[in-house]
């Protein structure tokens, strides 16, 4: 297997480097702390994008990616939003409206209309510019798509897509998780006469679509943002596709929720190529170290594409840092560490992973982690 | 509406440039619903009264008081009756310019402090990316009680100046007073929501 | 900002067509949009042409053509806010034809040395026949408002502008400057069902439009306090 880490290229626009070849198969995941997004190349020059984050000038990473290789929009084929969290659909909107010819897919719970009416009733614009709302992203989607370019469901064990040797699955959410979900919403929304707010991401995770695409003889398992609760149902289920995957898109940023051993056994090969994104939030990090140390002990392949480095502060002008240092604390920013873990292997599946990292990307279990 | 009232003391002002606007404005508008261009060149500029002239005190023909519904606290003007001098506008009191300013909103509530997720106005920030941890007792109790987990607010530090010219440093932290839900919101949302759930496709 | 103002604030304007009578503090605190009003305002003058008080951080003035609210405190967001709310909630059937986001400020330069270069940046009082032949007995010579309009940022309907005036500050004397920002927007479509769209717009708008503002000035500033070149 080859491995070459090349942090000090700069990555994205200005040294992504080549495409892929025609018979290659990509598996591309970036993040930055917050945000996450996958581009994979399954052959052909199909191309997927699943869920979107943003760079710091607002421009959504896929699609400055695919740019950086040369690729255009165009090539797109198939968009998918694993769910509806903030770090997963940054941008998305811009993708959707760029990628012209990209079939968009999303969990099938929202497309409930107890879930849209929410999403419509919260948000019709008027809210302020500064703080993104999932909710508001969600709306521009489906308001950018119509009858000529409609939007597709996926629910567990479903194709949601196919060209030529090419397909990909949702294996979530099942039927069964749809009510608990919608309860959930319910109770955090606000009701009429109360201010609409950012309405904050919700949890558990178990309307996260997994996907598992597979292009010649070369299999990938994307689990999103899916917790344990869903991978037991993934696991029993007997309609799902039976081959196993060698690259694993760890699912909720390595947490322990989202763990359940038996995917690695019964899902993946052995000692597969796996990589997360690192996720940072209100004084809270993923992975923690002891998730770090699990992962690391079903493979000795995991990458990340970074991890959590001291927080660090801002200067601003004197006098607004001597009131800030008078009441006791000034703003953390939780440093953005872009960083991109890139696999290509041949679609023939003779040949093993290829593993290059870009940025503040990482392997794990490595001094540098 | 009020157009007698409008024409009434706009014929009383004749030097009151704002009022002969309204009633200019009144007479061309009229009861039209919808504006042809004509009409819509007629639209004053929003701008407010001159505030440079604003700060000289504004004479108005008033009304009678009596029975006219007159409400004004600072009467000890010592003109005669029907002429009021009216206080000068918001330049009068104290003024905060903000030095910095976050937008931010909370994502967990505790005993005496909050956490918070901040974008930096300022900064021009693409995304929240700081956080902070305030306490409560830094935001007005009526904030304190009103604010839930996902509740937006301003913060900004920067120099109050007083009209007598005292300067002093603050940092304010209020919570968005932002629009309602309204019965109408949820009744258009679920007219969109159904449409949209039509389009879907397995 | 490269000279930051000591008096600094916000005038919202909306034309259209109110009744003055109605905007008692009474009502705003009724309708839960300005807390503890009816006991807490300041100079209430509530007629059927005119509705004027003011209120903590806001100063509020009603005509039947205008709809003014303004602040000299930050954060200035509370009065699109407030405004956003009065019309999207209560008085969703009022006509809107336009809206200006005034942005106003009065800043001090040192001393007359400064002032004076600024006015001569702005407008050589050559160009007007020279300090002597503008001089007024008493009064100082030069420019007393200076006025420039400008076609609104792209993708803005035909008929936005933004005007600008620049005047030496009464509030601050002797060498204050005053400098005003006008983004006057037009609502187009039905006037009937405008109140929403203008309300949604001002959101919408005000937080660039500040922004825009203040680059101006400080553009206009920077400019101003140039020093001549020897």
């Amino acid at each position: 297997m080859g491995e070459r880490s090349r942090s000090e290229i700069p990555f994205l626009k200005d040294g992504a480097g080549e495409p892929p070849r025609s018979d290659e198969f990509e598996l591309t995941l970036m993040g930055s702390g917050y945000g996450e997004s996958i581009v994979s190349h399954i052959g052909g020059g199909v191309w997927v994008v699943v869920d979107s984050c943003l760079r710091a000038d607002g421009e959504p990473q896929p699609l400055s990616y695919l740019a950086g290789l040369g690729v255009s929009a165009e090539a797109v084929s198939l968009i998918v939003a694993t769910h509806w969290h903030d770090d997963h659909i940054g941008g998305l909107s811009r993708l959707v409206e760029r990628c012209k010819q990209a079939r968009f897919v999303c969990s099938a719970a929202l497309a409930e209309r107890e879930f849209l009416g929410i999403v419509a009733s919260l948000d019709d614009g008027s809210v302020q510019k500064g703080i993104k709302s999932g909710v508001r992203e969600m709306r521009r989607v489906f308001s950018l798509l119509n009858d000529r370019r409609v939007p597709h469901r996926a629910m567990a064990n479903q194709r949601i897509f196919q060209a030529g040797e090419c397909e990909v699955w949702s294996l979530s959410p099942g039927h069964q998780t749809f009510n608990r979900f919608l309860k959930s919403l319910a109770e955090q929304i606000p009701r009429v006469g109360e201010a609409k707010g950012h309405v904050l991401s919700l949890s558990p995770n178990e309307v996260s679509v997994a996907l598992w695409l597979r292009a010649g003889d070369v299999v990938a398992l994307l689990g999103g943002d899916l917790e344990r609760d869903g991978w037991r149902q993934i696991l029993a289920s007997e309609a799902r596709p039976a081959a196993r995957a060698s690259a694993f898109k760890v699912p909720h940023h390595g947490s322990q929720n989202a763990d359940e051993p038996a995917v690695w056994e019964e899902l993946l090969v052995r000692d597969p190529v796996a990589a997360l994104t690192p996720w940072n939030l209100g004084g809270r990090s993923l992975p923690l170290p002891r998730d770090v140390e699990r992962i690391v002990s079903y493979t000795s392949r995991a990458y990340a594409t970074g991890l959590r480095r001291a927080p660090s502060r801002t200067k601003r002008p004197p006098m607004v840092e001597r009131e800030l240092r008078q009441r006791g604390g000034a703003p953390t920013r939780t440093e953005a560490r872009h960083g991109l873990v890139r696999l290509r292997r041949s679609l023939k599946g003779c040949c093993d992973w290829r593993v290059e990292t870009f940025g503040a990307a990482i392997r794990l279990g490595s001094a540098a982690a | 509406m009020f157009q007698s009232g409008m024409a009434t003391l706009a014929a009383q002002c004749p030097e009151d440039e704002e009022l002969q606007e309204s009633a200019s404005f009144q007479r061309s508008v009229g009861a039209r619903h919808l504006l042809d261009d004509e009409a819509r060149r007629a639209i004053p500029e929003a701008k407010p009264l001159d505030a440079e002239t604003a700060a000289r005190p504004a004479q108005y023909v008033a009304p009678e008081a009596e029975g006219s519904g007159l409400i004004e606290a600072n009467d000890e003007t010592g003109l005669s009756p029907d002429v009021r001098s009216l206080p000068a506008p918001w330049m009068e009191r104290a003024s905060l310019h903000a030095l910095q300013e976050w937008e931010g909103y909370v994502v967990a509530i505790r005993d005496k402090e909050f956490q918070a997720r901040l974008l930096d106005l300022t900064a021009e920030a693409a995304f929240p990316d700081e956080e902070a941890t305030i306490l409560l007792e830094e935001i007005s109790d009526r904030d304190a009680a009103m604010m839930r987990v996902g509740s937006i607010f301003r913060w900004v530090i920067g120099y109050e100046r007083s009209p007598a010219g005292a300067k002093k440093r603050v940092s304010l932290i209020v919570f968005r007073d932002l629009p309602r839900l309204t019965e109408a919101d949820v009744r258009r949302g679920a007219e969109w929501a159904s449409e949209v759930a039509q389009r879907f496709r397995s | 900002m490269p000279v930051e103002p000591e008096i600094s604030g916000v005038d919202l304007v909306l034309v259209g067509s109110f009744n003055p009578a109605i905007f008692t503090p009474d009502w705003f605190e009724s309708y839960g949009l300005l807390p503890g009003a009816a006991e807490s305002v300041e100079n209430a003058v509530v007629a059927p042409e005119l509705a004027r008080f003011g209120y903590d951080w806001l100063h509020l003035q009603v005509s039947p053509t205008r709809f003014q609210a303004s602040t000299a405190q930050a954060p200035l967001v509370r009065v699109p806010d407030l405004v956003a709310r009065v019309f999207q909630e209560q008085l969703f059937h009022t006509p809107i034809l336009a809206i200006g986001i005034n942005r106003e400020v009065h800043m001090r330069v040192g001393t007359a040395g400064e002032a004076e270069l600024v006015w001569e940046n702005l407008a050589p009082l050559e160009v007007w026949g020279g300090e002597e032949a503008l001089a007024t007995g008493g009064t100082r010579a030069g420019i007393t408002s200076l006025a420039v309009a400008r076609r609104a940022p792209e993708g803005r309907p035909r008929d936005d502008r933004i005007n600008v005036t620049v005047e030496p500050s009464v509030r601050l004397s002797p060498y204050g400057i005053y400098i005003r920002v006008n983004d006057h927007y037009t609502v187009e479509g039905d006037p009937l069902d405008s109140a929403k769209r203008a309300a949604d717009l001002l959101v919408k708008e005000f937080d660039s439009s500040v922004r825009h503002s203040d680059e101006i000035i400080d553009r206009t500033m920077s400019l101003a306090t140039q020093p001549e070149e020897s």
